[in-house]
């Protein structure tokens, strides 16, 4: 063997490089569903990360409530203040989800855009180089995890489900460097203004909200939901706020900066979230675009 | 037998870099610089050294091809970029005398290889999109200090454990 290598080290090198050409654009595109020796490495790897994985949080966890401990004083003063208004809040919630449930009955809507089911789930490893911001979670086939399922902490949206192994998946999060996840959201306020997430800013530590219109009014403090069209996330998924806005390269349409309200840097514990109704049901009942369209392409079938 | 404890440890090293470590790393901590553990690196480039290219070769592509699958990421870009460092430092008593000297900027240089290949790889496939200053600063100098602590702590142990090996492979 070595001395094949050192005679022929040219040749080797030039195989090995094509080869690794060949498998990088093999396995650049999505694989929401890797082969077996894959799955079954990730998955034995998981396990033994899970073992390592719990106890040092544990650790970290006891110095981050010492830390904790420190500012808990005034933001128990804050949040007393917030509580008042919260209950009221609450009060006003659940009159409106009464009424929207009886308005629904009476329109005989079996599902809308909201409707969700939540899996909790723990991270058992961080992809250490961040180049890749990939976390991987111990959920997996088996547990009914699908690819392209949202991922959110109780802050709000931190990523979605890249590929799912047996009994892990890894988790793309939206600071990922790669335009792989688009995310289309809307910004509340007096109208709503549609965007799309795309890509991170890591100088700014800000996600990109692009493709939103030059007369769209966007403040900074208004706050991004996911809009649940594109039929992979849920509408209403809270994503951050908005801290600035600056037009486009070619000044055709403008980019907010939004701060993700998810702490995307300390992820232990996340919710797979579940969309449980059929997207071609919502095209029709929901979405007034989407309707548009649809009788755009029936009137062309009909025609061709 | 030794083999199989170089192989296990760089295993358990390359488990706790993605949880362990992870817990420590400034950024979970509100700091924004990235210190990447290449604790496994740092063994390799040591089993090159004392080994010999083929085995570092060998024991780059392996772990390469461990990163590649179990981070999710493309596959080709570690096992290419550590079998490459694996096998280049394995070169270095070939060319240089050995000493502390060497050993240490071994270490380094291929640690500074490392990183820029692996940058440059993901940004040549369009997967990264980072200015060169901006990584250069804020990535690997940090993950440079880092790892050479970690270098510091384990050389002499690791150093043993290798030259036991080696002896141990030339009786039989």
């Amino acid at each position: 063997m070595p001395s094949f290598f050192s005679n022929k080290r040219l040749i080797v090198l030039l195989v090995s490089m094509i080869t690794m050409v060949a498998v990088v654009g093999v396995s650049m595109k999505e694989r929401p569903y890797p082969t077996w020796p894959e799955k079954f490495l990730r998955d034995t790897v998981g396990f033994f990360q899970y073992m390592t994985y719990k106890p040092a949080r544990s650790v970290a966890g006891f110095f981050e409530n010492i830390n904790e401990m420190k500012v808990m004083y005034t933001e128990n003063e804050r949040l007393k203040e917030n509580l008042e208004e919260h209950a009221k809040l609450m009060a006003r919630i659940r009159d409106l989800e009464a009424q929207n449930e009886s308005l629904q009955q009476l329109l005989d809507v079996e599902s809308d855009l909201t409707d969700y089911q939540l899996r909790p789930a723990e991270v058992v490893m961080r992809s250490p180089d961040r180049w890749y911001q990939h976390v991987t979670i111990n959920m997996g086939e088996t547990h009914g995890i699908e690819p392209n399922m949202a991922v959110i902490t109780p802050q709000g949206l931190v990523g979605r489900v890249k590929s799912v192994s047996q009994l892990s998946s890894i988790v793309e999060l939206l600071t990922d460097g790669n335009r792989n996840i688009n995310v289309s959201a809307i910004v509340q306020g007096q109208e709503e203004v549609q965007g799309i997430i795309e890509g991170y800013d890591v100088e700014r530590e800000a996600l990109n909200l692009r493709m939103v219109r030059m007369d769209a009014p966007l403040e900074e403090g208004q706050t991004v939901i996911t809009s649940g069209l594109g039929g992979v996330m849920p509408r209403g998924l809270f994503i951050g706020e908005v801290i600035d806005v600056i037009p486009d390269d070619y000044g055709l349409t403008q980019t907010a900066l939004v701060k993700p309200a998810a702490n995307i840097d300390r992820l232990d514990y996340v919710y797979v979230v579940e969309r449980d109704f059929l997207p071609e049901l919502d095209l029709s009942e929901e979405d007034e675009e989407g309707q548009e369209d649809e009788d755009t392409q029936d009137t062309e079938e009909e025609g061709a | 037998m030794t083999h199989f404890l170089l192989l296990l440890t760089m295993f358990f090293l390359f488990v706790i870099e993605g949880t362990i470590v992870q817990v420590f790393s400034p950024d979970r901590w509100g700091i924004q610089i990235l210190m990447i553990p290449r604790f496994v690196v740092v063994l390799l480039i040591f089993s090159a050294l004392f080994l010999g290219r083929i085995q570092g070769l060998f024991i780059g592509l392996f772990f390469g091809l461990i990163y590649d699958v179990v981070y999710g990421g493309v596959i080709g870009i570690y096992a290419f970029s550590m079998a490459l460092v694996g096998y280049f430092s394995g070169l270095t008593f070939k060319v240089f005398q050995q000493s502390l000297i060497i050993i240490i900027s071994t270490v380094l240089v291929s640690l500074v290889l490392h990183e820029f290949l692996v940058y440059g790889l993901l940004t040549l496939i369009g997967f990264v999109s980072v200015e060169l200053d901006f990584f250069f600063f804020n990535k690997v100098i940090p993950t440079l200090v880092l790892n050479f602590i970690f270098a510091l702590l384990v050389s002499y142990p690791v150093r043993m454990i290798l030259l036991q090996m080696k002896e141990e492979e030339e009786n039989t």
